[in-house]
């Protein structure tokens, strides 16, 4: 009752819900892995509401919050860390070179770290070598690259092109974000998959590793 | 009695008179073309970003590109020779070209928290006391927590103010080369961000966010409470040049940040307020919406109709923008940046044909680039979007 109870109240964005639940759990014993896993669940129905455009990124916002107090409250109440970030695969996340925009990245890299991913943040301005580097050494099969302005276009194409100078290109998928992207600079760039929507970063980070 | 200076040979409205007309949703001689250009000028002269502070240089580039490329409508400029103004309308910290950035790389802002959430009851406290001076105060109070060899106080006001009346001499100045040519300004003053949006730039997204699902009450106050003073420094520019319009912004009220609920509980109030008291003015109110803005535009028909311009920037589907509201709204836009930059002229021709054809019909459209004109956008593109208006803009042919 009470998993149900936590799970509903992340989903509905009811801050004090999930606390209270979060704090009845604790006290009865409850595994802290296992209240992170029904605030997971709680999540993927704030990722359906906002594909579905019940919820926009303000919503995607507080969930972020609200998990992030969780992971808190669970941290103070003794020995819990969250171990499993990477069980669903790791993502090379970066603005491109010219581009200093970092808030929409962010909100990308917050979200699939809920969802199971670890991110590896290269932050603003990377250098096209930069995202391969990245990906040699962390053997991360899905690159995001987050853009606001146009003129990050030619820096989008050289990224693609150095994993196909090196061979890569066939084993790692390339998305593109921010407001500046569109069909026709994915094709341009040569990139797999494009939003301007920060859930569907997941989803396509989710559609690749599966593939994988 | 002067005579009237006509911008294209086959025109018989003035570009002044083009552009009422349009926006009193009434059917002009044509539609009106009015890109929104600043980082274009820079690369078609060949000149870097950096150099657009240079008054002389700035004045000789767009003067380049509108004998060249041009002629268009309106003079739609939003350039600020010293900096620190930029932030004046958009209270963010930003990084220019030729200061923390290379000369070649364009501005761009950093999400920081410049606002406390404390400062909305200081606003709506401060604008009880100044109501008309609201904007200017608040403005000062963001300006040292920005730049920090701006002092706060009396000190803030000299550093700034200077800078502004030069900036408008510079402007008065450069109108000249824009009137003489028979363009007109596309307005007084402008691009200002509204309060609601004002907020959430200078509390940075996350924090904003937060702040209106824990007390959306008091934003809604604080922004209510600085109409009054958005209003006077606007009057006070339209009595300075003369042109009745004024452009707003609004870059973070669409639903990429915000539900249409939201958009119309917190965010409208205080721009339907913003609006009515400009039209209470004579004042035209041109809404720069950036972002998709599909399912708030129903909720903008409570803005008085043939008072507003709605531009938009490629994320808003245009041609259901002028089912929903082009009753009520001139449409403005929205040749897409990546168009620009990555299209060819025939596509842009056909995008620009479509749009005339559709969101031109029976008047209340203008033509103009979604949002800034691409710095890197090819220059036979460019043309073809000015171009259109004339192979398909001029109402008296017969497919119009």
């Amino acid at each position: 009752m009470d998993d149900e109870r936590l799970v509903k109240a992340m989903g509905d964005l009811d801050e004090e819900g999930v606390i209270a639940c979060v704090k009845g759990m604790l006290s009865a014993g409850v595994e802290p892995l296992r209240i992170v896993e029904l605030c997971r669940e709680g999540f993927e129905i704030v990722g359906r509401r906002y594909e579905t455009r019940e919820y926009f990124l303000s919503g995607l916002i507080i969930s972020d919050d609200i998990f992030s107090n969780v992971l808190d409250m669970l941290d103070r109440s003794g020995c819990f860390r969250p171990s499993d970030e990477g069980r669903m695969g790791k993502v090379v996340l970066g603005a491109p070179l010219g581009d200093v925009h970092d808030i929409g990245k962010a909100i990308v890299a917050q979200l699939l770290r809920f969802s199971g991913f670890e991110v590896i943040d290269l932050g603003v301005n990377v250098r096209p070598a930069g995202f391969l580097e990245a990906v040699m050494e962390s053997g991360a099969a899905v690159v995001g690259i987050s853009t606001l302005i146009t003129v990050a276009y030619e820096s989008l194409r050289e990224t693609v092109l150095d994993f196909e100078r090196e061979g890569l290109r066939g084993n790692v998928k390339i998305m593109l974000g921010g407001g500046a992207v569109s069909q026709r600079v994915c094709d341009y760039a040569g990139a797999d998959a494009w939003s301007r929507d920060a859930g569907d970063a997941v989803k396509f980070a989710k559609m690749f590793t599966e593939k994988e | 009695m002067k005579e009237k200076l006509m911008l294209r040979p086959g025109d018989t409205m003035t570009s002044e008179e083009r552009m009422k007309a349009a926006i009193r949703l009434q059917v002009p001689d044509r539609v009106p073309a009015v890109p929104c250009v600043y980082y274009y000028f820079a690369t078609y002269s060949g000149l870097s970003y950096a150099d657009l502070f240079e008054p002389k240089l700035y004045r000789r580039a767009t003067m380049k590109l509108f004998d060249e490329l041009g002629p268009w409508d309106a003079y739609n400029f939003f350039h600020t020779y010293y900096r620190e103004l930029a932030s004046f309308f958009i209270p963010m910290v930003t990084m220019e070209p030729g200061f923390e950035l290379p000369r070649d790389i364009i501005r761009q802002f950093k999400e920081e928290e410049i606002m406390q959430p404390e400062d909305y009851a200081h606003i709506v406290e401060m604008s009880k006391r100044t109501p008309r001076l609201s904007f200017y105060r608040v403005m000062m109070d963001f300006m040292p927590r920005i730049y920090d060899y701006i002092q706060a106080g009396w000190r803030s006001y000299a550093f700034v103010l200077p800078r502004f009346a030069a900036q408008l001499a510079y402007y008065r100045y450069e109108f000249r080369d824009w009137f003489d040519r028979g363009a007109t300004l596309f307005y007084s003053i402008g691009p200002v961000e509204v309060p609601f949006d004002t907020f959430s730039l200078a509390r940075g997204l996350i924090p904003f966010v937060k702040d209106l699902s824990r007390f959306p009450g008091e934003i809604m106050k604080a922004a209510e409470a600085l109409v009054p003073g958005y209003i006077f420094l606007i009057k006070a520019t339209v009595n300075l040049f003369g042109i009745k319009r004024a452009m707003i912004d609004l870059h973070r009220s669409s639903n990429d940040f915000l539900s249409p609920d939201q958009f119309r509980r917190y965010a409208l109030p205080s721009l339907k307020l913003l609006v009515d008291g400009l039209h209470d003015e004579g004042i035209s109110v041109i809404m720069h919406c950036d972002g998709n803005w599909d399912m708030n535009l129903e909720a903008l028909r409570e803005l008085p109709a043939g008072q507003c311009v709605i531009q938009l920037d490629g994320a808003t589907d245009i041609f259901k923008a002028k089912e929903v509201i082009g009753d009520r709204m001139c449409i403005y836009g929205d040749v897409p940046a990546s168009m620009l930059a990555l299209g060819a002229p025939a596509e842009v021709d056909e995008y620009c044909h479509r749009l005339i054809e559709e969101v031109g019909r029976g008047g209340g459209f203008m033509l103009g680039t979604g949002c800034e004109l691409a710095p890197n956008a090819r220059a036979e593109n460019v043309k073809a979007m000015l171009d259109s208006v004339l192979k398909y803009g001029y109402y008296d042919r017969p497919e119009k």
